[in-house]
């Protein structure tokens, strides 16, 4: 077992890598499913990106050579942070105290590449996206900060990978409140990081509405198929903590079954976003804050809770 | 019980927040509504270890606070609403996000003075019940200072009530039957002078905005 860990480690990572852009098409087809469609494939997104890797790229002339790094970048930000989530018991490939706090800090480097990458066109429309972009992620952020705190209290550690395991069952019901707001927190935080419904649509483009979409208006053939595919990982990230957050309480009951619960888990996150979209519409612009806030309330919460 | 009992104050701080949030006053009318369900149900929570006597008063308390805080009021309210002929936002004297994060500093100042508060009862002393009910009264606090209509205000008065009554429920085992029922009396006697108040501002006035009142005149100029 212990000769065999470190290859069990990357496993996970290579499954995300290979599985992330199942979770959009999950989501498509949950909002098919409420629309009464049949829906894309699930497999739609690697026809995409199959088909982006092979057409060209076309660059404006006003443009630089950050327009091309913003989207390598922010995809490279998002692999790393991938190596620092555990998978269930499983922990990540890499680990040490404190480590939360560069995955908070790797999302924003990721997200700033992409915001300069925006800026580098000149367009003053893709300005106007990214100006609205950073305006949400100073709020988002220390929300997530804060959440991924109230986690670390719980599990008594500041590193992702011992929090997981830190909570058997017993202990996983008296902290029922806490994961509960952690929960909520959580949720909120992915939906805004990775740009869905209730804070911005996937599939707008009314101009005055979209946020990310906006950005990426002027990344054209590999550049895209790199930000779609960031994208994907990215709300694999987020879906896999929430998914090891509500599986905690299976941690100690081996790799095998922790892994099947996972997945279940993942599943059913994918679920939740895509019901969410389907039965609530955006919000305004002005509402947004107030829910972020909302996000860092039950951060705030939660750390309360568990140091009474 | 204890599991339940922390959900339900749970789930009354995260109502007092999104009330600070809210800007219909329908939404916060329902808000309120649930918060007084999920305090009526709040003395059922204990009941299975409460001797015979202390049963029937906390299904008394309960019966009546359920039919006061989760029928009357939200019933009046919601009358004045659809009658009056005024807005149905409320009109917050400061930014809702400046009031949300207002409200974080006060539960952080509630949980502070939880703890620091000796109580006769200490198992229900560990509970949330106590920072819960002190969060209601400073977010209830909160909204009479911060918004500027009349029936906000009201809403503010009893999201106020709520969270005493929560720190109420904690001495249900030494504070008489009679006590518990003469405050919920009081209250309803206030909310129903305040709502007819407001009624009749709404009717003669046009408006229920509070600032505008300020200035007391026999007749017009």
């Amino acid at each position: 077992m212990n000769l065999l860990l470190p290859v069990l480690k990357i496993i996970p990572l290579l499954g995300a890598l290979l599985a992330a852009p199942l979770i959009p098409g999950l989501i498509n087809k949950v909002k098919a499913a409420f629309a009464g469609r049949r829906g894309p494939p699930v497999l739609q997104l690697y026809f995409d990106l199959f088909k982006l890797i092979q057409r060209g790229a076309v660059f404006s002339r006003t443009t630089t050579s950050i327009l091309s790094a913003g989207p390598l970048l922010s995809l490279v930000s998002a692999g790393f942070v991938l190596l620092f989530i555990p998978w269930g018991p499983l922990p990540a490939p890499l680990a040490f105290e404190g480590d939360l706090v560069l995955v908070v800090a790797l999302l924003g480097l990721g997200r700033f590449m992409t915001v300069i990458s925006a800026l580098d066109t000149g367009s003053s429309f893709e300005a106007m996206g990214a100006s609205r972009e950073v305006q949400f992620a100073a709020l988002t952020e220390p929300s997530l900060l804060l959440i991924l705190l109230a986690l670390a209290r719980m599990g008594n550690s500041l590193s992702l990978s011992t929090i997981f395991t830190a909570l058997p069952p017993d202990q996983f019901v008296a902290c029922g409140p806490a994961i509960l707001l952690v929960g909520i927190g959580l949720t909120i935080a992915l939906l805004v990081e990775n740009c869905r419904i209730p804070f911005d649509d996937p599939n707008t483009h009314l101009e005055l509405t979209m946020i990310h979409e906006v950005m990426v208006l002027d990344h054209t053939g590999p550049d895209l198929a790199l930000i779609l595919y960031g994208a994907s990982l990215k709300l694999w990230i987020m879906a896999l903590l929430l998914a090891n957050l509500f599986t905690a309480w299976a941690a100690q009951a081996g790799v095998l079954p922790a892994s099947v619960l996972i997945l279940v888990a993942l599943g059913l996150v994918a679920g939740l976003i895509g019901t969410i979209e389907s039965i609530t519409a955006r919000l305004r612009l002005v509402k947004i804050p107030q829910l972020l806030i909302g996000a860092g309330a039950c951060g705030i919460l939660a750390l309360f809770l568990l140091s009474r | 019980m204890n599991e339940l009992i922390d959900f339900s104050m749970m789930g009354l701080i995260l109502l007092n927040l999104v009330l600070l949030g809210a800007t219909r006053l329908i939404h916060s009318v329902r808000l309120v509504a649930i918060q007084g369900l999920l305090l009526g149900l709040l003395p059922l929570w204990g009941i299975a270890d409460a001797e015979t006597s202390l049963q029937v008063r906390l299904y008394a308390i309960s019966l009546a606070t359920l039919t006061v805080k989760c029928g009357l009021f939200p019933w009046m309210m919601r009358r004045i609403i659809r009658e009056g002929p005024t807005h149905r936002e409320v009109k917050p004297s400061i930014a809702l996000p400046t009031a949300l994060l207002t409200g974080i500093i006060a539960l952080a100042l509630a949980f502070w003075i939880s703890h620091k508060l000796i109580l006769p009862n200490p198992r229900l002393a560990d509970t949330l019940i106590i920072p819960a009910g002190f969060f209601g009264i400073f977010t209830g606090l909160l909204l009479i200072v911060t918004r500027r209509t009349a029936l906000s205000q009201v809403i503010g008065y009893v999201a106020l009530e709520n969270g005493i009554y929560a720190v109420g429920v904690v001495f249900a085992h030494d504070a008489p039957l009679l006590i518990e029922l003469g405050i919920l009396l009081d209250v309803f006697v206030a909310v129903f002078v305040m709502g007819v108040t407001v009624f009749h501002i709404n009717r003669d006035f046009d408006h229920m905005d509070t600032d505008r009142m300020t200035e007391l005149r026999d007749s017009p100029p």
